[in-house]
């Protein structure tokens, strides 16, 4: 992996942070209550569904300055979230997920066609969301002041800009980590499926020993630290065993962790490694349009989430559903991923 | 519900209308992304099947994960 492509993920890690840093402040500044809402859900829906629309059209039109778009987005909505009428709120949330959806698409399409092949500069820049949605929550609850969010927007203009020609290449490599005795359509499906039914999982995750603010911390510092590491793992010993990995070895974790915060954290760090090999997948059928396959993660990702905002189970329910759902991953992604090439470094 | 000061007003009906207009523009648009979607994938699968730009074969830099 040259170090092109290392500097673009690391670039749009710190892009990411910076965007869900933002995000998360203005989200959780007026409403501190996790998903609730109607504003979560317009939120998550502007943010997460019309990404692979926003991919495909910047693949097609690659001059327009996309990546200040976002942030200039990003910034204006900060007046009407900040002014004292609740339904401009919504309007401003709307531009917000918007400028949102556009930086991720960026960083999508970036890392990807900077890649190499290598998963891992794509799974770096996911990795960054999470770090930076931790950072940005704290910062709403607590009611910092808005004026700390001028940092983060003004450092994801220039890393992003920085970054511009990796997102306007002409051509993108290739991934090749499915067999090719099944049709393609059939690959993105799983891929939809899997990464749907892993959304829903994230969130019935027992965790009752998260009480303290660290935890929080350390908890969001876990997921991105195996998000990135998933990525690491599928370069290096494939995409069938990183997979394994993140679907069956997380299950006990996932479930004997909801007392311990030690046994947790390993499950939602296998658990986590998962996420690049789904992005993957797409890409590997998708090859001309990264913006498209990331797009398919992202829709899964919301479709997952969804059901979250109408029902919860209780821990017996959710211990049934973390093991059948893992048990499903692992067999979806068992057959529809290729066996490992070795590769060097 | 807190909408008891706008039933009073009468304004209650007109609320839940505004709400399930909303709730219905909502569906319509997320069908529509669908839509549109699923439009460019497919459109991606058969430029995929037919090989419909020889210049990006040359440059890639096929690699397995």
């Amino acid at each position: 992996m040259g170090n092109r492509s290392e500097l673009t993920g690391i670039k749009y890690f710190f892009v990411h942070a910076c965007v869900e840093c933002v995000c998360f402040y203005l989200l959780r500044v007026h409403y501190p209550l996790m998903l609730s809402g109607a504003i979560a859900l317009i939120y998550d829906f502007f943010a997460f569904l019309p990404q692979g629309l926003i991919g495909d059209f910047i693949i097609r039109h690659k001059k327009l300055p996309y990546e200040t778009i976002g942030n200039l987005l990003m910034l204006i909505s900060i007046l009407p979230i900040a002014s004292s009428v609740k339904l401009l709120h919504i309007f401003g949330y709307v531009l917000l997920a918007v400028g949102n959806a556009i930086l991720h698409e960026c960083g999508a399409i970036a890392t990807v066609a900077d890649s190499e092949g290598h998963i891992f500069p794509p799974a770096l820049f996911v990795a960054g969301g999470s770090f930076g949605l931790v950072i940005g929550q704290t910062l709403g609850v607590c009611q910092a002041s808005p004026l700390i969010l001028i940092l983060p927007l003004i450092l994801s203009e220039l890393l992003s800009v920085s970054a511009k020609a990796s997102l306007r290449k002409e051509s993108y490599p290739h991934f090749e980590c499915i067999p090719k005795n099944i049709s393609p359509a059939w690959i993105l499906l799983i891929a939809f499926i899997v990464t749907t039914v892993r959304s829903f999982i994230g969130y019935a995750i027992p965790i009752s020993w998260n009480k303290e603010l660290w935890q929080s911390f350390f908890l969001f510092f876990i997921m991105g630290t195996g998000k990135a590491l998933g990525g690491f793992m599928a370069d290096r010993i494939g995409a069938r065993k990183t997979a394994a990995i993140g679907t069956l070895a997380a299950v006990p974790f996932l479930l004997f962790g909801d007392r311990v915060m030690v046994v947790s954290c390993i499950g939602v760090f296998f658990f986590s490694m998962t996420m690049s090999i789904t992005f993957a997948m797409c890409l590997s059928v998708l090859k001309r349009n990264p913006g498209m396959a990331f797009g398919i993660t992202t829709a899964a990702l919301f479709l997952g989430l969804l059901p979250v905002f109408f029902v919860r189970f209780g821990f017996e329910v959710n211990a049934v559903l973390i093991v059948v759902f893992s048990l499903v991953s692992y067999v979806l992604l068992r057959i529809s991923l290729a066996e490992a090439k070795l590769r060097d470094g | 519900m807190e909408n008891y000061m706008l039933l009073d007003m009468g304004l209650g009906g007109l609320v839940m209308v505004a709400g399930g207009l909303a709730v219905i523009a909502f569906l319509l648009t997320g069908i529509c992304l669908l839509a549109k979607s699923i439009g460019v994938i497919r459109r991606e699968l058969k430029n995929e099947e037919a090989g419909a730009d020889p210049g990006n074969d040359s440059d890639h830099d096929g690699k397995s994960v």
